[in-house]
Formats: structure tokens, C-alpha cells, sequence
């Protein structure tokens, strides 16, 4: 496996699934705060990025399960699932800036490149919302534009760089939908392993992964024409779940929720090239800015694990709050 | 922001060990059984053991002592009497385990859980008025996101709720013949709260689970509600002759309040096709037999049990072990029924 590059912030060609986009931030290590959702305590876990030390939590709303960061880098939108509600927090100071209610089972959220749209999926209420983003309406940034009914339990999605398509997972229907951004409509849907959970959009964009939490399994389509192909199976481990670029754009990683280990995928030769071990139920990723500090929430064990990617050990775990979930931090390298 | 107290302490360490058996026995077992999709519902269930085996040991080991130190009803005389009173106490023991180790939890979840699951869009609808998010937070935002007060708000619900399924255990027919085996107890002490026909408690949590899921109990907090309420019920049994004070006792549901409502035959107690007479179907509170006009303080609680099962009234048989009393009561509604 080629070590990681830590490339500097690329104007967001793509999101993170758990965690955040690839955004226009410079870098400035150590400075900023590690954001953990805990998503039984309804609260965040704000940790000293230098320290590694958990240093206040903030309440948000019910089930916090993922976040994302504003366009503008401003905010970081926590997505409160079973609260209905959108918690912005600033990324620098973890200060809590707004709650906005309204938003329905925003499980999963993500904006689109253009920043034209901003995508959530209600996993309670099998709907995926289109809202348009409006950043000058402080009262209401947020406008409901379309709801599509879709199929059981959305769980995660992608969104490509011309911001043209959104690649949402079925859950419990295992399902991938295709949604269209342009018509607001569903373009296709093709059934996939069991369980598919995260969804990640290769670098050549004509690539999908999709992880299958119910399997050992990531599924790679091949999504450039019509109608979407399954190309290959890699065996990953255990309950496949969550992916997180390494920056490099070649080479992603993938939590096995139950064979508690994270392997490295590289996306040219689809073949995994590494594993790493993933204590506790490992869920969302992120990857510090040096390149090598992975910030993995262990879900089952209440704590955030960091793993030392190179030699691939365990290198602390930090104490949170329950069913840890969305982890971020400003500092960290591209997403893909 | 570790914790620093031993108490904290001690409770992180208990939920690592809930941790680690989850880890290591629970979701290996649903991998491998293709229940991945239930994973964070058996999470939740861990916590719902634990929570059980804590209410457990409180009962064993404060308050069936304390029964010991202001009885209501005193120990039989003699030794056939307080033999009968043994096997009779054994028998809710196992009734407890039944209940506190969630074993009914796990029937109702593959029972009821998917009708739930696919009624969840219409309980959580944009527009849910019941919800108490969109209720109460519409003219409050963010109340009940506050974990202390959204749990008040639940547990006040909740219990008025509890209060309303009792006196329809009482009024129904069919549902009082299930019910009946809670009442048959004649040695009522703090085991005897879980003393509930099978049926009984399925129908009972199924209420329960559906309305927190209409008013959006977040399901930690619902683990806590019920867990409170058990244990505020199994000091409600116990065999205490404790009122709580003149004050006290009209805020919370004290020993003495809810054995009145246990209270064998007279005028308030037995009648089973009737619940005209029956008073204190408070759970928590009495309040809510106060505004529905059904609080009695000025009876004395008396020997417990139905008014059928004394010999002059036939000697009824509800049944003496756990299967018998569980056959019984279906022939019991069955009969009711038709």
C-alpha cells in the first residue's frame, strides 16, 4: 500500500460519508477541536486534538448520528435523526451557533458540490429530502424543495462532483437508488448485499462502493452508463460499513463494524492491500491532516480509537459518551 | 471530562462490562444469525438487562429485607401456613426473573417490534401533534431535547398512561381474567409486581412501546422510565406497612396505598367482571385517581386476594405454579369471551 499523501484541501469534489467534506481549509494541525457524536447521549464530545482529552460535551438533539461541514466552513451541521432538528456548531471553537427544528429524521446529510442542494436521509421515515441551501436566509437556511420516497431505511449516500447524482443505500430493502438532481427524481435502482450501509464514489466517478454491514463484503458498481453493473465483491471483513478516503484519491478505507478491523481498499486495483485493527465495533472515520492519525468512533465500547495508519497499531483511545458515531475534525485530508 | 467520582467510576465500569458483553457474545451471535440490521436494538437490550439485573438486587437486597421490618401481613403461624407462603413467594420470584431479565422484552421484540417498524413512518409523521417534540417544542423549541426534562415530561405521561391500562385491566373482562393472576396472590410482597400472565405483559409493554414511540421517548431514556417504574412498583407490593406520611403519601404511591387496592372482597377489592368498586390504580403518582375521583385513603388495606378465591365464595383456583396460573387464566378468558 502506498503511504497516504497529505494533500492540501481541494475545493470539495467530494464528502465525507461519516464525517466531512474535502473543503478549502488550510492546514493548521493541532489546533482545531475533534467533534464525536454520541448518539445515545444526545450530546457531542468536544477532544483536545493535541492532548487527546475529552473537554466538554455539548447537548445537541436526539440521536446525533452524522454531520457535515457548512460551505462556507463556518458551521458544522450535526444532524440530530429522532430530534428533527440541525444543530450548527462552529469547527474552531465547538461553540454551538444555531438549532434549527423542522428538519425531519435528518439521519444522514451532505451537501452537493455546487452547494446548490443539501441532501438528507430520513432512515425512520424511508424519504430522501432535497433542500436548497440557502446561507443568507439565517433564520431558515434551509428550504425543503423535494421529498422522494425511496426505499426501506436510507441509510448513507454520495454525491458525484458535477452534482448531478446522489448514490443513496437501502438498508434494509439492499438496495443502491440513484437519485437525479436535475429531474428530483429517481434515475435507477439495482439491488445489492445485505445490509448495504456507506456508499463511496471512486475517483474516476465512475465507481461506487457500497459496504454491506450484513456481509464481509464491499460491492463495486460500475454507475457510467444507463444502467448500473455489479463489477466485483472484494472481501473486506465482518459487517462492512463505513468508508473514509486516505486523501490520495486511490485508496479508501472501510470499518468492519464486526470483525472489529478497518481495511484499505485500493479503488484502481479493487483488492484490499492492508488491515488495520478496529476495536470496539469500529464505525466512522476520519484522517488527520498529518495522514496518519486515524480517528475511528468505536461504537460498542463508548470511546474514540486513533490508529497509527503506517505501522498499524493502536495508538490511544479516549473515553466518550454512548454509541459514538459522526467524528470530524477541520484538520483533516481530502476526502477522497 | 473522565469521570472522576467513584460513583461515575463505578458506573463506567459496569457499562464497560455491559460493553463487553455485547461485544464479545451479542452482536457476534447476531452476525452470524443475520440480524445485523437489529444491532443497535440489541445494544439498547444489553442496557435493558443490566438495568433488570440492577432492579433485581435492589429488590433482593434492600426491600425484601425491609419487609421484614413493619409488615403489613404478618408470617402465618404456623408451619403449613408459612410453607404455602414459601412456595407461593417462589413462584413470583420466578415471575420476576421472567420480567426483569427481558425475556418477554425479546418476545415482544420479534412479536411486536416489525407491526412497529412498519408503523413508524405514521408515528412519526412531519405533522404528529402527539409527538411531544413537535407539541410542546412548537410553543418551547428544545425542551425536550433537556434529558432531565423530556424524561419528566415522559414519565408523567407514561404514568397516566399506566393508570389508564390498569383500570382497563380492571374493566374488561377479558383482560381482568389475565390480570387475575396478578390479584391471586394472597402473600403480596415485593416479588409480586411481575406476578403477570404472559399475554398480560405482552399487551401491556406492547401499549407502552407504542406510545413512547408516538411521543418520541428516545429509547435510553425509555430503558430508564420503566426501569424506575418496576422498581417504584416492586416497593409499591412490598408487604410494608408504609404510607410515606400524610403529605408524602398523596404525592407518591406508597405500600399501603396500593395494597388497598389489592385488598381481597368488601367493597373495593375481588369483584373480577367489575371495576366499579376498585379504587388506587395508581402507578407513581395518585394523582391520577384523585382527578378520576378513584383515590381511597381512608380504607384499611386488609388480607389480599380475590373475593372468590375464600372458601365461602367457592374457593376459586387461580392456580399455585407458574403454568398452571398461566393455562388457567386463558381457559379463564376464553370462557370470558364467549
Amino acid at each position: 500500500m502506498k503511504p497516504p499523501a497529505v494533500s492540501r484541501r481541494r475545493f470539495c469534489l467530494a464528502g465525507a460519508i461519516c464525517s466531512l467534506p474535502a473543503l478549502a481549509t488550510p492546514n493548521v494541525p493541532g489546533q482545531r477541536p475533534i467533534f464525536v457524536l454520541n448518539s445515545l447521549d444526545a450530546d457531542v464530545s468536544v477532544i483536545d486534538a493535541t492532548s487527546y482529552t475529552e473537554l466538554r460535551r455539548v447537548p445537541v438533539g436526539k440521536e446525533p448520528h452524522h454531520l457535515y461541514l457548512a460551505p462556507d466552513e463556518r458551521s458544522l451541521l450535526v444532524a440530530n435523526a429522532l430530534g428533527d432538528s440541525i444543530t450548527f456548531i462552529d469547527p474552531r471553537t465547538a461553540q454551538v451557533q444555531r438549532h434549527i427544528t423542522g428538519i425531519v429524521d435528518p439521519y444522514q446529510l451532505r451537501f452537493s458540490p455546487d452547494m446548490r442542494w443539501f441532501v438528507t436521509l430520513a432512515n425512520r421515515l424511508n424519504h430522501v429530502d432535497l433542500y436548497a441551501w440557502e446561507p443568507g436566509e439565517d433564520a431558515r437556511p434551509l428550504k425543503l424543495v423535494r421529498r422522494i420516497s425511496t426505499g426501506r431505511t436510507p441509510s448513507h449516500q454520495w454525491i458525484d462532483s458535477r452534482s448531478r447524482t446522489v448514490y443513496a443505500s437501502m438498508q434494509d430493502s439492499n438496495e443502491l437508488v440513484a437519485i437525479d438532481l436535475d429531474k428530483q427524481e429517481i434515475r435507477w435502482r439495482t439491488p445489492t448485499g445485505k445490509l448495504s450501509a456507506d456508499v463511496y464514489l471512486a475517483n474516476d466517478e465512475a465507481t461506487v462502493l457500497v459496504a454491506l454491514t450484513g456481509d464481509r463484503f464491499v460491492e463495486a458498481y460500475d454507475v457510467s452508463s444507463a444502467k448500473p453493473r455489479l463489477m466485483q465483491r472484494i472481501e473486506t471483513g465482518e459487517g462492512a460499513h463505513a468508508f473514509r478516503g486516505m486523501g490520495d484519491r486511490r485508496h479508501v478505507l472501510v470499518s468492519n463494524r464486526a470483525a472489529n478491523s478497518i481495511s484499505v481498499i485500493d479503488t484502481v486495483s479493487r483488492a484490499v492491500v492492508s488491515q488495520l485493527p478496529g476495536p470496539g465495533g469500529p464505525d466512522c472515520m476520519d484522517l488527520r491532516a498529518d495522514g496518519r492519525t486515524l480517528l475511528v468512533t468505536s461504537r460498542w465500547i463508548r470511546r474514540l480509537t486513533l490508529i497509527d495508519v503506517p505501522s498499524r497499531r493502536i495508538v490511544g483511545q479516549v473515553r466518550v459518551g454512548k454509541s459514538p458515531h459522526g467524528v470530524f475534525t477541520l484538520d483533516h485530508v481530502a476526502m477522497r | 471530562m473522565n469521570a472522576v467520582s467513584p460513583f461515575a467510576a463505578l458506573i463506567d465500569q459496569v457499562a464497560d462490562w455491559q460493553d463487553t458483553f455485547f461485544l464479545r457474545v451479542v452482536e457476534p451471535s447476531m452476525q452470524a444469525l443475520g440480524l445485523a440490521s437489529y444491532a443497535e436494538d440489541a445494544y439498547g437490550a444489553v442496557y435493558w438487562l443490566a438495568a433488570g439485573l440492577g432492579v433485581l438486587f435492589v429488590t433482593a437486597l434492600v426491600l425484601a429485607p425491609a419487609e421484614r421490618w413493619r409488615p403489613a401481613e404478618p408470617l402465618p403461624g404456623d408451619e403449613a401456613g408459612r410453607r404455602e407462603r414459601r412456595a407461593a413467594i417462589r413462584t413470583d420470584v420466578v415471575y420476576t426473573l421472567v420480567d426483569r431479565l427481558g425475556f418477554v422484552r425479546v418476545l415482544m421484540f420479534f412479536a411486536i417490534d416489525p407491526v412497529l417498524a412498519w408503523a413508524r413512518p405514521l408515528l412519526w409523521a412531519e405533522h404528529a401533534p402527539w409527538h411531544l417534540d413537535q407539541s410542546i417544542a412548537s410553543w418551547w423549541p428544545g425542551v425536550t431535547d433537556a434529558p432531565l426534562v423530556g424524561f419528566l415530561a415522559y414519565l408523567l405521561l407514561l404514568d397516566f398512561a399506566g393508570y389508564l391500562v390498569h383500570r382497563a385491566q380492571h374493566r374488561f373482562a377479558w383482560w381482568w381474567a389475565l390480570h387475575a393472576v396478578h390479584h391471586s396472590q394472597r402473600h403480596m410482597t415485593v416479588w409480586t409486581d411481575s406476578r403477570n400472565h404472559l399475554l398480560d405483559t405482552l399487551v401491556v409493554d406492547a401499549v407502552f412501546a407504542t406510545l413512547a414511540q408516538l411521543v418520541g421517548v428516545p429509547p435510553g431514556q425509555f430503558i430508564a422510565l420503566v426501569m424506575l417504574t418496576k422498581l417504584a412498583e416492586s416497593l409499591a407490593h412490598a408487604n410494608l406497612d408504609l404510607s410515606f406520611g400524610r403529605w408524602m403519601g398523596k404525592v407518591f404511591v406508597s405500600p399501603r396505598f396500593h395494597r388497598v387496592h389489592h385488598a381481597m372482597g368488601g367493597a373495593r377489592g375481588g369483584r373480577e367482571d367489575h371495576d366499579a368498586d376498585n379504587c388506587n390504580y395508581g402507578v407513581l403518582f395518585p394523582m391520577w385517581d384523585f382527578a378520576c375521583r378513584t383515590a381511597r385513603f381512608d380504607l384499611s388495606p386488609g388480607p389480599t386476594g380475590i373475593a372468590d378465591q375464600r372458601e365461602a365464595a367457592g374457593g376459586r383456583d387461580y392456580g399455585r405454579g407458574f403454568w398452571a396460573q398461566q393455562v388457567l387464566a386463558i381457559r379463564r378468558m376464553v370462557n370470558a369471551s364467549t
